[in-house]
């Protein structure tokens, strides 16, 4: 009963600290790095109010996840989580905006909403993402929501055939079953873009396949990042454990 | 902005961005203090049933982050240990100030002796956030609340008990009331021992003493 857990990492391992923003700083922090990865880096078109910052409607609402750089204390990664409570109060998921959900209808009062993730340039080594990652597992237990979805993002700096591609390749091994089809609102015409060469998958995707996320249809075109959508979806029930121990910190 | 800072976060680190004329200062901060209370039961009356609890966690913290800044308090806190799961903090106690310290940090979940909830106000708001109350003195109550407590620990949530079951200077300890760690032993979660110290110092800029309170974390 009283062994005692010497295992337990308790000062913050490692060069970075993950925990959730609090104030409005901390909220301009995350803003600024979206800023800095999906317009300076990425070119997305972004009609931001404030000069440096991604801002959107979503953002009070949601909850931010921030990893600190313990060094500097620089937000170095971030994610945007929209609760359910937050959806219902907006009136609408994000993903909203480029598929019709209507068949995840059921599973909405217990489901978060994940997005505008993103790592700075000079960090991307993998252990932001963990930590990110480590964030979002204790979220989803602590507020007992029991599924994520998400739009995972393909550049169509190509023209598209990379995201047919991926989109084709995920479809053969993690489609989830047809109750939980979404459709695009703006739908990307695969056939026509897929070469049949494979391209390799986008590293995040590869790794929310690996923790059991699924593909929930076909990619919608985003014109405003330039991008092709996936819905994914992961519910928190088939959870790959044996994965997520060993990819998240 | 935030300063860089290795293992210390520091809150509300310019305390007093306008120096008001001295005679000022008391009924400013009393004014202040009182809206703020006004905001904080507009908060956990009318919005809290409107927000998801991520989002209630989130408005605890901010709030009592500004609170110290209208007390004028300066908060340097070591990084809170990055813990997968509950966790029961430790902390001796000083003052009443200690709890919006220690929220100012991390989102915890406080027992308390039941007289506080007839406080007026403060009870309130301690209820409404997530405050458990224990009747000490009765056995039987304290089997309820580490019931209570068991299922917050095993939720992923952290608890915080200040186990002197009274205030104390700040230089020494009291003895440790031990009911309260049992749940922590049940559940095999790590217990992260806290330190509210205040320190008091006058320089040259600040004309009056400052009061600037640390609250340090380690490993058990």
């Amino acid at each position: 009963m009283l062994d005692i857990r010497t295992t337990v990492q308790a000062t913050p391992a490692g060069r970075y600290h993950v925990s959730l923003a609090v104030d409005d700083n901390e909220i301009r922090e995350a803003q600024r790095l979206r800023y800095k990865v999906f317009a300076e880096e990425l070119g997305a078109r972004l009609s931001s109010v404030l000069p440096g910052h991604d801002i959107d409607m979503y953002d009070p609402f949601c909850d931010h996840l921030l990893v600190r750089e313990l060094a500097r204390g620089e937000v170095v990664g971030t994610y945007r989580i929209l609760p359910p409570e937050a959806a219902r109060r907006v009136g609408s998921y994000y993903s909203e905006q480029e598929f019709d959900l209507t068949r995840l209808g059921f599973l909405r009062p217990r489901m978060a909403e994940l997005g505008r993730s993103c790592v700075h340039p000079a960090h991307r080594g993998g252990s932001v993402i963990a930590r990110l990652w480590r964030g979002l597992a204790d979220y989803m237990t602590r507020y007992g929501y029991e599924t994520i979805v998400g739009c995972a993002s393909i550049g169509m700096a190509d023209g598209g055939h990379i995201a047919a591609s991926v989109h084709r390749q995920l479809a053969e091994r993690h489609l989830a079953p047809i109750e939980w089809h979404v459709t695009p609102r703006t739908r990307l015409p695969v056939e026509s873009l897929d070469d049949g060469r494979n391209a390799a998958l986008p590293p995040l995707i590869k790794g929310y396949t690996r923790l059991g996320a699924m593909i929930c249809g076909e990619p919608a075109w985003d014109p405003d990042f330039n991008t092709a959508d996936l819905l994914m979806l992961l519910p928190m029930a088939q959870l790959n454990r044996s994965e997520a121990r060993r990819l998240i910190v | 902005m935030r300063p860089a800072a290795s293992s210390f976060e520091s809150y509300n680190a310019r305390v007093n961005p306008v120096r008001l004329p001295v005679f000022l200062r008391r009924p400013v901060r009393i004014g202040l203090l009182g809206l703020h209370l006004v905001w904080g039961v507009t908060l956990a009356g009318l919005v809290f049933p409107l927000l998801g609890p991520a989002q209630r966690d989130r408005r605890i913290m901010a709030w009592s982050r500004r609170l110290l800044r209208v007390l004028g308090v300066q908060a340097r806190t070591s990084a809170a240990p990055g813990l997968p799961g509950g966790a029961l903090l430790v902390c001796n106690h000083v003052s009443w100030l200690d709890i919006y310290l220690i929220y100012a940090a991390r989102r915890v979940h406080f027992v308390s002796k039941a007289e506080v909830r007839q406080w007026p106000v403060a009870g309130w708001l301690a209820h409404k956030t997530g405050t458990l109350f224990i009747e000490r003195g009765r056995r039987a109550d304290t089997a309820r609340i580490n019931a209570e407590m068991r299922a917050l620990l095993a939720s992923g949530a952290w608890v915080a008990v200040f186990p002197e079951g009274t205030t104390g200077d700040g230089r020494s300890l009291k003895r440790f009331m031990p009911s309260l760690l049992q749940p922590a032993v049940e559940l095999n979660c790590p217990i992260v021992p806290a330190a509210c110290v205040t320190a008091r110092w006058t320089t040259t800029t600040a004309p009056r003493p400052r009061t600037s309170t640390t609250s340090a974390c380690g490993k058990v």
